[in-house]
């Protein structure tokens, strides 16, 4: 015998386990909201600590602050420094080439020859000098290439002096690799 | 959603008549149920006449002021309704299964007077000739809308609307408990001459419910505490 219920209504079951449900709900937000301001408290806590900590160094150090300033300007000082040396150590570094190669040249050359022109780059570019003979210009090679240690050293213009006193006017140059 | 709303776990019964309004209030002890309180208010000028709520603010207080004197805010209310806005018939069936369109022709019960109410069966007992008989009851929409309404009105979490034979019913079978057969009920319900409320003596009354030494029952408000406690066991057996 089913009993005649006009309205559909929740039955006291639903109730009880709505009631659970709430509860259950309202355990787990007041939970995590406790462990939220206990994470958050603690990190507050923590940052204050921290700020005041940083107040009390900053306090113990400021009769340092001259000393850490001069270091400051010493440092940046040592830094420019090092750039100029090492600028001066480039350009010593390319005379020194410079002069070994110019002495070699000048070694290399005996007293029937004359340097005319000398062209210098990090290495040697051309040399225009006057030989009295053409055995003479490639024994000056030889002797060059011994000096500096450049192979390939080649005769690129051979011309006869207009000058009375040189018989040969010589252009010698590396030869160059593409 | 939240907060929760207000539950009370107490339940009120309120049977309304259009002579009376009783309000009870049971609760369950062990197996047997305890009558709190209950007020019968007698109302005499057409508050509630043929069940039509026509002073509803007369009728809350009268509600408000039983739930005050106990302090029974939130609680869950049944209402128990007898009246003649109240449809009831009793019909026979050929089949076990309810089934109106089949029988529409072979009884009195006629489908289109039941349209546009809200109605439901229940099963009573297979009559001599080998047939069905059920109870059925109807209320018109614009009715249960007006007590939903007054439940509302009155912060009551309104659990059952049912007519009060339901209820008298309801209480047969639960004093019957596992010897309760549809057909010894058919058999009591011919002797009494179909009035439920002589199916029950006072020997009955008290092997269901304790109403208390000092509550004096009267012979008028039987009916309705007999529906109301019918009502309340009913739900109480569910839950």
């Amino acid at each position: 015998m089913n009993t005649i219920n006009f309205i559909k209504s929740s039955s006291p079951a639903q109730h009880y386990s709505l009631k659970v449900w709430y509860r259950i709900a309202g355990g787990t937000l007041l939970f995590t909201l406790l462990s939220l301001m206990l994470v958050s408290g603690w990190q507050i806590y923590r940052l204050y600590s921290l700020r005041s900590d940083v107040k009390t160094l900053k306090l113990k150090a400021k009769p340092f602050t001259p000393a850490f300033e001069r270091k400051k300007k010493l440092e940046e000082e040592v830094i420019q420094t090092a750039k100029k040396i090492d600028q001066l150590k480039q350009l010593s570094a390319q005379n020194k080439q410079k002069y070994s190669f110019l002495k070699a040249i000048c070694d290399s050359c005996d007293n029937s020859m004359a340097i005319s022109s000398i062209r210098l780059k990090n290495s040697i570019e051309a040399i225009t000098l006057y030989v009295p003979h053409i055995s003479s210009a490639k024994s000056y090679i030889e002797r060059l290439k011994k000096e500096t240690g450049i192979e390939r050293l080649l005769i690129t213009s051979l011309e006869p002096s207009t000058s009375g006193k040189h018989g040969y006017v010589v252009s010698i140059s590396p030869l160059k690799r593409t | 959603m939240w907060p929760m709303p207000p539950f009370n776990k107490r339940c009120i019964i309120i049977h309304f008549s259009p002579h009376h309004i009783t309000c009870s209030w049971f609760e369950q002890d062990n197996n047997k149920a305890t009558l709190k309180a209950y007020k019968s208010v007698p109302l005499e000028h057409l508050e509630l006449e043929r069940l039509v709520i026509f002073n509803p603010s007369h009728i809350s207080t009268i509600i408000q002021s039983f739930l005050d004197e106990h302090r029974l805010q939130n609680t869950c209310a049944l209402f128990c309704l007898s009246g003649p806005s109240l449809k009831e018939q009793v019909v026979t069936c050929e089949t076990a299964t309810f089934c109106p369109k089949k029988m529409a022709n072979t009884t009195d019960f006629k489908l289109p007077e039941w349209e546009g109410i809200i109605w439901d069966h229940s099963y009573l007992y297979p009559s001599h000739d080998g047939k069905y008989v059920f109870y059925i009851a109807g209320i018109t929409r614009e009715l249960l809308f007006q007590y939903q309404l007054l439940a509302m009105q009155n912060h009551l979490n309104l659990t059952a609307i049912s007519p009060e034979t339901m209820g008298l019913l309801n209480l047969y079978k639960i004093h019957k408990g596992a010897q309760f057969r549809h057909s010894q009920l058919g058999i009591e319900l011919s002797r009494h001459n179909n009035d439920i409320t002589k199916m029950f003596n006072e020997k009955t009354l008290h092997d269901v419910a304790n109403f208390g030494a000092s509550k004096v029952i009267t012979e008028n408000h039987k009916p309705a505490l007999l529906a109301s406690l019918g009502l309340f066991l009913t739900r109480n057996t569910r839950a």
